[in-house]
This record gives C-alpha cells, sequence and structure tokens, in this order.
C-alpha cells in the first residue's frame, strides 16, 4: 500500500516540480548563451532593449532557483494540510492504509523532490559557471581542501561524506515531521486550526530550543569540547538527537491522525 | 453474526455541543436503510463517525464488530456529502486510484455507469460541475462491492433524472449480504427504494422501523410520518 501511496504522491507533485525544474535548467541556458564572452561583448550595451532583456534574465536566473526552493517547502506543508486535513483528507483517510503509511509517503516524495532540487539548483550553477576557465579547476580545490580536512581530522573521505549526507538527511526528516506534527497538533483546536498550527510550530521550536540549550551546556560541563573533543562522537550525537526528535514528532502525529481525527 | 453496524452509547460533541447523544443502534446485513432527519439532527456525523473521519467523544461505533479501521475501511464504500476528488487528475485517475487501493472495485461496471450517464473517461475533475462531480463520486463508490455503503446525502446534487438512475443503480448494484445506509431528507425519492428507516433529531434516534411496519402500524407512508414526527 505504501508503494501504492508513494506513486499518487508522485503523480501529484511531479505536476509542480517537473515543470520548475525544466524551468530552471532553461533559464541557466539561456543565461550561460547570453552571458557567454563573445555574444555579451558583442551585445551588451547595443541597446536598452538588450541591457533590459540582460537584466531581467540575470533577476530570473536567481529568482527562478529561489522559487524552486519555496515551492519544495510549500508543496511540503500543502501536500499534507490539503491533501490529508482538507476536503482530500475524505479520500485519504477512507482508503485502506494506515496513517503511518500516509505520512510516511507524504515525508518520503517531499525529501526526493527537495534533494532533486538540490541536484537541478546545482546544475544550474555549473551551467552557468561553465563558461569561466577557473570553474571546474575551483572544484577541485574544494574537494582536495575537503580531503584534507578529513585527513587532519583523521575521517575517511568516504564516512565523512556518509555522515554528512546522513546530517542532511535526518534534518530534513526532523524539520518535515516537525512541520507535520504542528499541523497535527493545530487541528486538535476546536477552531482556528491554521493559528493553531503556527502557534504549535512555535511551540515545538521553543522546546526543541531548550532541550537544546540544557544539552549543550551538560556536554560542556563535562568538557566535552575540549581541545581535542571527538568529532565523530558529537557527528554521531547531533544525528542521534534528530532521529529522536524525528521519531518523536512522528509519534505525536501518528497518534493525532489514528486516534483524534476530525475531519470537520 | 455480528450486527453489520452498531453503535453502543456513541456521543460525539463539537466544542463541546453535542451532535450525537447515547445513540444506541444496530443496522443488519441485505438491507438498504434511509437514514432520516432534518438539517443538523447528525446523520453526517453518524456516517463520518462510521468511517473514520471522526472520533467519537464518548461510546463506541463497531463496523462488523471492529472499531474503524484498516479493515473496515475495506469493507466500507463511503460517499461524502462534499467533494473529495483531487481537481488535477481526469476521471481516468480515479479509476485507477480506486482500483489501486480497492480490491472489490470493478473497473468495467464504473465505465458503464459514466457512459450510461454522459461522463467521458478523459474528462478532466477541474472542469466538471459540482453535480457532475458528484455523480462520478457515486459511480466510484457504488463501483465497489462493499459490505457496507455509506451514502451521505446521494441525491441532493443532482438532478431529477439521474436522481432515478443512480436509485436504480443502488439496488441494482448491491448484493445480498450488502446493507446502503443512505442519509437524505429527500424521503419521496427514497422511500419506495429503503427497507427500513432510522428517524433522527438532535442527535438521538427518535424511530427505528422497517417500511412495512410503518405502513401497516401507522397507516401513512414514511414521508407522512416523517413530516408528523418533526414537525415544525
Amino acid at each position: 500500500m505504501l508503494r501504492k501511496l508513494l506513486k499518487y504522491e508522485f503523480r501529484a507533485t511531479g505536476r509542480t516540480f517537473l515543470p520548475m525544474f525544466v524551468a530552471v535548467v532553461i533559464i541557466s541556458v539561456v543565461s550561460r548563451v547570453l552571458y557567454s564572452d563573445n555574444i555579451s561583448q558583442a551585445l551588451q550595451g547595443s541597446s536598452w532593449f538588450v541591457d533590459l532583456v540582460y537584466g531581467m534574465t540575470a533577476f530570473m536566473y536567481v529568482a527562478v532557483i529561489c522559487a524552486m526552493f519555496v515551492m519544495a517547502l510549500i508543496v511540503l506543508i500543502q501536500r499534507f494540510q490539503k491533501n490529508l486535513m482538507g476536503d482530500e483528507g475524505y479520500l485519504m483517510f477512507t482508503l485502506p492504509v494506515r496513517p503511518w503509511q500516509l505520512i510516511t509517503a507524504k515525508s518520503a516524495a517531499a525529501l526526493v523532490w527537495s534533494a532533486a532540487s538540490c541536484a537541478v539548483a546545482m546544475l544550474a550553477v555549473m551551467i552557468l559557471g561553465s563558461q569561466y576557465g577557473g570553474f571546474f579547476e575551483g572544484f577541485g580545490r574544494a574537494a582536495e581542501s575537503f580531503a584534507w580536512f578529513c585527513f587532519e581530522v583523521g575521517v575517511p573521505v568516504p564516512l565523512m561524506i556518509f555522515e554528512i549526507l546522513l546530517i542532511m538527511l535526518v534534518s530534513f526528516f526532523s524539520g518535515a515531521m516537525m512541520i507535520y506534527a504542528s499541523i497535527a497538533l493545530g487541528h486538535l483546536w476546536p477552531r482556528h486550526k491554521n493559528a493553531g498550527a503556527i502557534v504549535s510550530f512555535a511551540g515545538l521550536c521553543i522546546v526543541m530550543q531548550v532541550i537544546t540549550t540544557a544539552l549543550t551546556h551538560i556536554l560542556d560541563s563535562i568538557n566535552f569540547f575540549n581541545q581535542d573533543y571527538n568529532l565523530q562522537l558529537f557527528i554521531w550525537l547531533i544525528i542521534a538527537y534528530l532521529l529522536l526528535f524525528t521519531a518523536a514528532y512522528f509519534v505525536i502525529t501518528n497518534y493525532i491522525l489514528s486516534h483524534r481525527l476530525n475531519l470537520e | 453474526m455480528e450486527p453489520l453496524l452498531e453503535c453502543r452509547a456513541l456521543t460525539k460533541n463539537y466544542s463541546g455541543r453535542p451532535a450525537l447523544n447515547q445513540v444506541n443502534l444496530t443496522v443488519e446485513r441485505g438491507r438498504i436503510v434511509g437514514l432520516l432527519g432534518p438539517n443538523g439532527s447528525g446523520k453526517t456525523t453518524l456516517i463520518k463517525l462510521a468511517s473514520g473521519l471522526l472520533t467519537p467523544t464518548g461510546g463506541e461505533i463497531l463496523v462488523d464488530g471492529k472499531a474503524p479501521g484498516v479493515q473496515s475501511k475495506r469493507k466500507v464504500s463511503y460517499l461524502p456529502e462534499r467533494t473529495y476528488l483531487c481537481d488535477w487528475m481526469r476521471v481516468n485517475d480515479i479509476l485507477d486510484m480506486f482500483e489501486d487501493f480497492y480490491p472489490d472495485f470493478d473497473k468495467a461496471k464504473s465505465h458503464e455507469m459514466l457512459q450510461r450517464l454522459g461522463i467521458g473517461q478523459t474528462d478532466r475533475l477541474k472542469s466538471m460541475s459540482k453535480g457532475t462531480k458528484e455523480k462520478v463520486q457515486l459511480i466510484l463508490v457504488m463501483s465497489r462491492s462493499a459490505s457496507l455503503y455509506l451514502l451521505d446525502e446521494p441525491i441532493g446534487g443532482v438532478d431529477p433524472a439521474a436522481r432515478d438512475y443512480i436509485l436504480r443503480t443502488i439496488i441494482g448494484n448491491y448484493s445480498e449480504n450488502a446493507t446502503v445506509l443512505i442519509s437524505t431528507h429527500l424521503i419521496s425519492d427514497v422511500e419506495s427504494t429503503i427497507d427500513d428507516v432510522i428517524f433522527i433529531q438532535n442527535g438521538s434516534i427518535k424511530l427505528t422501523s422497517s417500511v412495512d411496519d410503518i405502513r401497516e402500524k401507522h397507516q401513512k407512508s414514511v414521508d407522512e410520518l416523517f413530516r408528523e414526527v418533526f414537525v415544525c
């Protein structure tokens, strides 16, 4: 059933993301062509209209990439809010599936689209940057610096990459689950459920902040951050910490959707 | 055999205001039941509780002996009083979705009904009128061979010609052991279709009876009795 839910989730969201990705690539290619040395030297300053086109293209390039990330966030919220807690929820909650499957399908699809948005943004930067001679050498130097850093802290490069990706993954899920939990908690409010969701989000932020501060103090008091502190241990502590919050938010959301659902 | 639908002291409050109050009710298999009551009497609340879209404030509701959950949702075919279709879909998409999630969905049957009501399989849901969307939803719901059909105002928004077809479809479609619960206030339209009635008012059950009993005991039609019980 999870597979089927994922299929429909991707269909519903792909309609928004795929055209956006195409737009980002097209505007990147147009920018690449317009800003390539010989064309820009020949054209720029030739008339006000050409200059306007140049200005517009540069603006569009930045705007479309920003819009893509804003959209990823909006879709994450809307697919939960509208498709589950709105009228469409009448269909979704009468399908023979469990609430945890609905939550998992929504968050997994959102993860894939967010990752794809990052990849497309990188591609856009590469398309535009490829005209500059030193661009890819710059990448090479950055990679060397990273390898040097790994060597310095005594962690193999693949392990470090794995850990960074894992942190990004759990960060995404903890953020997504926090939003879902806020919407679910807002749903418990008799009226003004959207306001309830915002207040719940603020509340969860405060709780998370208090716990983080307390934990930092504890680590400080046991002298964890002394000069040669264990970076590996610290990374895994962060991962465990984020996982714990993700699990807590998931449990809250799943409990409310399973035992406190009231689609009015 | 357990009743198909059972309510035990079922209570539902909205912000402290009772919508259903200590309702005890059993609905047997193989019946077409009219859930009849004025606006705001608790019909929709009862149906939504049975579908698992609402959580009871007190008491319990059981479908085939179990609280609403994945198992009951496999057996229940629910038609809400509102549109729940995703706007971006075409008719074909939603048929595929029902076929994917409900093993008891009969696509051929839905094609036949769509054709009969003049709805194209590639029509976009977005550009449909409210009445047409209601027809599509009813076709989806009635193309399943479920044990319990919960139809909330199935004929309220459609024209009289389609209304007759829909009612004929409901009678013609359901199997011997299935029960259809129809909530409506258009009593004269459903009177010839239903076997039993449940009169509900202010969240309480006023009367449960078979239609034959009403005619015999009260010497009245259901419509006449309804007007008498719920006189304003």
